[in-house]
């Protein structure tokens, strides 16, 4: 391992960055590589994420983005965020890049809030190249997935006093039913197919306190988490990380310092029934799969920086029938480089009502979320998604906009898809596409009232004839400008602390009766059915099913 | 061309600015220096070279008109054709470079807390 530290990113310059932009016609399409680097953000007190993966030569930026120092030290001594021998210590702001040129599993700690053999407290773990991993369940080391409940009920208070204690004595297929009451923990699962559910949506809570980073952090296959509510954590309220076959139904999470909903690294998964409000990234986020064969449906993401943010997450990947709204922008599918498989591809965004995105103050926000305000849809830097059947009101800027970016590399959006939506009442153009090599992307069927460029459907529409007329510079220039107005602190934000309370929400039906169904397979039971999909009505917004 | 015209919300210096810069400005400048070189062309050489200059002026934008203004022009007084070139990248490069300056640092990291 090789440490290198720096104080900024290791972005081409602009004069470099310029010269990319007249030259991305070279770029073209190109496959999801598990090429790059990883960013881990250093919060008080954990590593997000704390499972990373990243392939033979690549690297992991470190930054510090809590307020206390921090540092991250293999557990075998081979690699270290040391800047210069003896300086340890990495304060709020710093950032290192560490590379890794040999595959294995490398274990890592902060040396300041955590125990040395990389157990307790702020840890991590690197996994390098090809190897498979699966957290260790505890003593009882690497468990395998199943399918079929156990029948075996764990309850919480009742068996065991606390969730952690419970989800750690529980074996694959079992249920650990949670009653009523305020659980101030953080619960970390590593053990396969093992269902949490709280007796009652809106009275089980686990509560961060603003001092906890997440709320329950899954690390294990096939782990279903139901019916229950996160609140108050600096970092996520339900995340599942390096996973194949997650579910999350019937969740609240409201007011998390980084996102709501989170899957990283996961695959085989949904999202569904569920409401995630008040973070300043994202309500719901799945980055960094390919193929993704993930599903959110019909969920509600509400005052957060973006509603659905999907970075690097390609194949299989459908955000459908939900609802997003009072977000500084509500979905938002985006190629970075510091994480890995970019460029993000063929996601489906299909019978969706995205409402109100920047238009009024009431979301949280970060600085790259204010860099999108005010656009309903924004495919950034992705290829070839579907963008079917929405409702886009109301958004400050555009309604559906399509974008470049530039990262370490610049990333053309091309290729996507955009059909049949309703987009109205935008304050600057309903459909919209900027930037140099925004080609390829075609509009057809749309009911809207501005586009820049003007004529973009008409000039643009799908199997015909297309004009070069396909993107607009003045558009790409004030997503440019407003990077421009973020880093000289132009902006302001809200406390995602003080984000409005959501009202109470549906319970799973069945509640605490309802049947055990381990996540082994989530996304092959769908059964998915675009084809009856429907563009929601102004008037009649879909709705979370009734309580039962 | 309403896109111009039609900025973001809220509207910030830097927006204007990229819009001016990196859009607006390098047009004026294309059309300005093409209509003075093709006024020069008219007025000089034969046939061929004015269909030859006119095309390198038109087909390549600013460079072809810079090209010609600087090194191939003559009925303009060099004074002016030298003005016209690199007043206009001054004029154009300048706030440019001073606007990507500004805005070209690091995001930083994210606050979590």
């Amino acid at each position: 391992m090789t440490g290198a530290s720096r104080g900024s990113w290791r972005r081409p310059d602009l004069l470099a960055g310029i010269v990319l932009l007249l030259a991305v016609a070279a770029c073209g399409k190109q496959e999801p590589q598990p090429t790059g680097t990883v960013l881990v953000s250093m919060a008080d007190n954990s590593y997000s994420p704390s499972i990373v993966r990243v392939p033979v030569g690549g690297s992991i930026v470190f930054i510090n983005a809590g307020r206390n120092d921090h540092n991250a030290v293999a557990v075998d001594k081979s690699w270290s965020t040391e800047k210069t021998f003896g300086n340890i210590r990495m304060r709020p702001g710093d950032m290192a890049e560490i590379v890794f040129p040999a595959q294995g599993v490398y274990p890592f700690y902060c040396t300041f809030h955590a125990t040395p053999d990389g157990r307790a407290g702020m840890v991590g773990v690197v996994v390098v190249g090809d190897v498979t991993y699966t957290a260790p369940a505890g003593a009882r080391g690497v468990l395998a997935p199943v399918a079929d409940a156990s029948g075996v009920t764990r309850r919480v208070p009742q068996d065991y006093p606390t969730i952690q204690n419970a989800v750690d004595a529980a074996n694959p297929g079992d249920l650990v039913l949670i009653d009523r009451g305020v659980y101030v923990e953080s619960v970390f699962v590593t053990t396969p197919s093992v269902t949490l559910r709280g007796v009652d949506r809106n009275e089980v809570v686990v509560d961060g306190r603003f001092e906890a980073g997440t709320g329950i952090m899954v690390a294990a296959d096939g782990v279903a988490v139901e019916n229950m509510t996160a609140r108050n954590f600096t970092l996520n309220g339900f995340y599942w990380t390096g996973v194949k076959g997650f579910r999350g139904a019937y969740l609240t999470a409201y007011n998390n310092g980084d996102y709501g909903i989170y899957a990283f690294g996961a695959s085989d998964g949904l999202f569904e029934h569920s409401y995630a409000s008040g973070s300043p990234d994202s309500a719901f986020y799945v980055g960094q799969c390919a193929p993704c064969d993930v599903v959110l449906n019909d969920v509600v993401g509400a005052y957060s920086g973006l509603g659905y943010s999907g970075t690097n997450s390609s194949g299989n990947m459908y955000v459908l029938n939900s609802r997003f709204e009072h977000n500084r922008s509500g979905i938002s599918t985006t190629t970075f480089d510091i994480e890995l498989y970019p460029p993000g591809r063929d996601t489906v965004i299909a019978g969706n009502v995205v409402s109100d995105s920047g238009l009024d103050n009431e979301a949280a926000g970060f600085y790259a979320t204010e860099t999108l305000a005010g656009n309903g849809i924004a495919l950034v830097g992705t290829h070839t998604n579907r963008v079917e059947h929405n409702l886009v009101t109301g958004s400050r800027n555009n309604g559906i906009v399509i974008l470049p970016i530039l990262d370490r590399h610049y990333w053309p959006a091309t290729g996507h898809v955009v059909r049949a939506n309703t987009v109205l009442g935008s304050g600057r153009a309903d459909l919209a596409a900027g930037g140099l090599g925004t080609l390829g992307n075609c509009f057809d069927g749309n009911i809207y009232r501005s586009s820049l460029p003007w004529g973009l459907e008409a000039l643009n529409g799908c199997g015909r004839w297309r004009a070069p007329l396909a993107s607009d510079l003045s558009t790409y220039l004030t997503f440019f400008g407003a990077i421009g107005q973020v880093r000289t602190g132009q902006f302001t934000l809200n406390d995602y602390k003080t984000r409005p309370v959501p009202p109470p929400q549906p319970n799973l039906p069945g509640g605490a009766l309802a049947p055990v169904r381990p996540a082994v397979h989530p996304f092959r039971e769908q059964h998915l059915d675009l084809a009856t999909i429907r563009t929601p009505s102004p008037v009649a917004r879909p709705a979370i099913p009734a309580r039962s | 061309m309403p896109s111009l015209f039609s900025a973001s919300a809220p509207l910030n210096a830097f927006q204007v600015w990229f819009v001016v810069y990196l859009y607006a400005l390098p047009l004026m400048l294309y059309a300005s220096w093409a209509a003075l070189s093709l006024l020069d062309i008219a007025d000089s050489g034969t046939a061929t070279a004015r269909r030859g200059w006119s095309a390198v002026v038109i087909l390549l934008p600013l460079l072809g008109g810079a090209c010609y203004l600087l090194f191939a022009a003559s009925t303009l007084r060099r004074p002016a054709r030298r003005a016209a070139v690199i007043g206009g990248l001054i004029v154009w490069l300048i706030p440019l470079v001073a606007g990507l300056w500004l805005a070209g640092g690091p995001l930083g990291p994210k606050a979590l807390s």
